[in-house]
């Protein structure tokens, strides 16, 4: 009996500190939040449009990308240091000292890229304190970390593409890095070079990797959005305009340039950080291999399995259920379920009607919009009748 | 129409994301000159303005602590388009915070319905 | 001095955090003929509760739910405000007194705002109850 309890409090004493440390956490954001709604009003907030704002940078990197790849050409000679030396480093430099807002247009494609590693952090970490990423909403979750890893790897490969210095430091390290892994280490290191040694084919496939990646992140945006109805994919133009104006201001304020060309025969060491990317080069730099990648597969393993990890700090779901003999079929709880959690089914043959709704219990969230959906009663939470809140609203009013 | 200082500062930001579009923009694009194409020149010799607004462009690149500003640590080859950029930043921002100030629903946090009649 | 007609608030549990203002009835401290149903989400709320409500004889109904953009489960608030305004079904019937039903949209934070926003509908419906005489229904009879 006394060991019982004790292991309780043992237990419990991380859980109660995690659960104290949310509360507080949603608590300041609800107060920055307020700040912000007293002074631009809830329509313009974009605190609530977290999932948007990415979003809303990924199509100005698809745009100013589409600009970039007409006049960028993925190879690395450098032998003949000739005039007319064509490889991705002189169309780099093409496109950003010739080309008519050529330079404009890489660095809005750069810093679009920056901005969106922020924007999905304070979306992870505002869906993570206000408790938006459990039980039913697992696969976002789950979803947007596959996500965000993407966006990393994707930006990555953007830095291997300049192919200046810091191109080919990034690119040997992520070859080390490769290789302290074992059985995958080599095939890995195969894929990412195309081949044993660094060539022309090495940066046409990290431009293949580059523009692929970035658009298999709409099939995984797909996944993100498939749980919810009328996802909110767009803030509003005023918002819009603001991202767009922080991105030409940042364009303005800190111009990008390339470093040196990248010599194959020369070795270079230094670059310039991006603490958006290269974060993890930083880590590898400064950690043995093996280190590292135990590092970052248990973040991405923690990260993932989050839903999973916390649990009791809110009551089991308990799904909403379809009274079958009083649905009319009418669709509106199904219209209006905020987590397509209701499928219309067709109505056995005999039945008055033509649909029936029924619940997918998985993806119910247990808020009752489906009740307030129903003018034939026909829908119910199980824990809380709609008949039985009526009853007490009438006798709370006849009670005078 | 103009009923209180929001108003103001509305028409404010009007005019001034429509001066930093209508001159500020394209006075950069121009290299900071009066040097309009061709068919912008013969346009405004018809409406006889030629001679005025070249002057005035012509002078804007005479303020030496604006063209400080704009030079800035930035390249001479393309220094009109980081000044785009950055007039683009100043207009967008205008007319977004003019935007907010004339869609923003005071009444946000409260819904009265119509008494029908 | 008329006694007060009974106001009945729909809230839901994540909107302003009314619980330190409530006493044991579940009314508030404050405003006692003003008592308050909890709902998981505003959106659960029918407008047949809100007619139930004033047919029985309430002064009025305030619907309470989170800021319009944060509600907790997407789109409760907005629904709810789509069914009164009569922009989404189902809706409140005709014959239903539009002056004596206020929607209230606050974070969990605002529960004075919500007191105050409370004891000016309270006002405000005692003065059409006046005005009117409180012998009519705020439901007309067919």
């Amino acid at each position: 009996m006394t060991s019982s309890v004790k292991n309780e409090t043992n237990s419990s004493w991380w859980k109660d500190l995690y659960n104290r440390f949310i509360a507080g956490a949603n608590k300041a954001t609800l107060a920055i939040e307020d700040g912000i709604n007293a002074l631009i009003t809830s329509k313009y907030n974009p605190l609530y449009y977290h999932g948007a704002l990415p979003q809303f940078y990924l199509w100005v990197l698809f745009l100013s990308g589409l600009l970039l790849f007409a006049y960028y050409i993925p190879t690395i000679d450098n032998a003949y240091f000739s005039q007319k030396l064509i490889n991705a480093w002189t169309s780099v430099q093409y496109i950003t000292d010739t080309l008519p807002f050529g330079a404009v247009i890489r660095g809005i494609h750069r810093y679009s890229g920056d901005a969106m590693v922020i924007f999905i952090f304070l979306h992870a970490i505002r869906v993570w304190f206000t408790d938006r990423y459990r039980q039913y909403r697992w696969v976002q979750w789950v979803s947007g970390v596959v996500l965000l890893l993407m966006v990393l790897f994707i930006g990555q490969t953007g830095y291997y593409l300049v192919w200046d210095e810091r191109s080919l430091v990034l690119t040997r390290m992520t070859v080390s890095a490769f290789d302290a892994l074992p059985l995958i280490g080599e095939p890995l290191k195969a894929w990412f070079l195309n081949g044993s040694t660094i060539t022309n084919l090495t940066l046409s496939n990290f431009l293949f990797i580059h523009i692929g990646l970035s658009f298999a992140l709409l099939f995984v945006l797909w996944l993100h959005y498939v749980r919810m109805t009328r996802p909110v994919l767009t803030p509003p133009p005023a918002v819009n305009f603001i991202l767009v104006g922080i991105i030409l201001l940042v364009v303005y304020l800190a111009p990008i340039t390339s470093g040196r060309m990248a010599n194959l025969n020369s070795q270079p060491n230094a670059y310039d950080m991006d603490w958006f990317f290269l974060w993890n080069y930083w880590l590898m730099a400064h950690m043995p291999l093996a280190l590292f990648w135990l590092l970052m597969i248990a973040a991405a393993v923690i990260a993932t399995v989050l839903p999973w990890l916390v649990k009791n700090v809110s009551p089991p779901v308990i799904p909403a259920e379809v009274v079958i003999d009083k649905c009319t079929g009418c669709s509106l709880c199904y219209r209006d379920c905020p987590y397509q959690a209701i499928e219309m089914v067709p109505a056995p043959a005999g039945s008055r009607f033509k649909l029936l709704a029924t619940v997918k219990t998985a993806r119910c969230s247990a808020c009752g919009l489906c009740v307030g959906a129903c003018a034939f009663d026909a829908i119910d939470l199980p824990q809380l009748l709609d008949t039985t809140v009526t009853a007490q609203i009438k006798s709370l009013v006849e009670a005078k | 129409m103009i009923k209180g200082p929001k108003d103001i500062l509305i028409l404010i930001l009007a005019a001034l994301t429509l001066i930093v579009s209508l001159i500020f923009l394209p006075w950069s694009e121009l290299g900071f000159s009066g040097n309009f194409p061709g068919w912008l020149s013969g346009i405004m010799q018809h409406l006889g303005v030629a001679g005025f607004v070249e002057a005035k462009f012509n002078g804007l690149a005479q303020h030496h602590q604006l063209m400080e500003l704009i030079k800035s640590d930035h390249a001479p080859d393309n220094l009109n388009d980081y000044a785009y950029a950055l007039f683009l930043f100043l207009a967008m921002t205008a007319a977004a915070i003019a935007i907010v100030l004339i869609g923003k629903e005071d009444n946000s946090e409260k819904t009265v319905l119509q008494a029908k009649k | 001095m008329t006694a007060g007609k009974t106001v009945i608030t729909l809230i839901c549990e994540r909107a302003a955090d009314l619980n330190s203002l409530l006493d044991q009835k579940g009314s508030l401290s404050d405003l006692p003929d003003v008592h308050v149903v909890k709902f998981p989400c505003s959106g659960m709320i029918q407008p047949l509760m809100i007619e139930a409500a004033l047919k029985a004889g309430a002064g009025g109904v305030i619907v309470c739910g989170c800021q319009i953009g944060d509600c907790f489960y997407r789109e409760g608030n907005k629904m709810i405000k789509e069914r009164l305004l009569g922009e989404r079904p189902p809706g409140l019937k005709k014959t239903v007194d539009r002056r004596r039903v206020m929607a209230l949209w606050l974070s969990r934070r605002q529960k004075e705002r919500f007191l105050t926003e409370a004891r000016e509908f309270v006002v405000q419906m005692k003065k059409i109850d006046e005005l009117e005489g409180s012998a009519q229904p705020a439901v007309a009879s067919k």
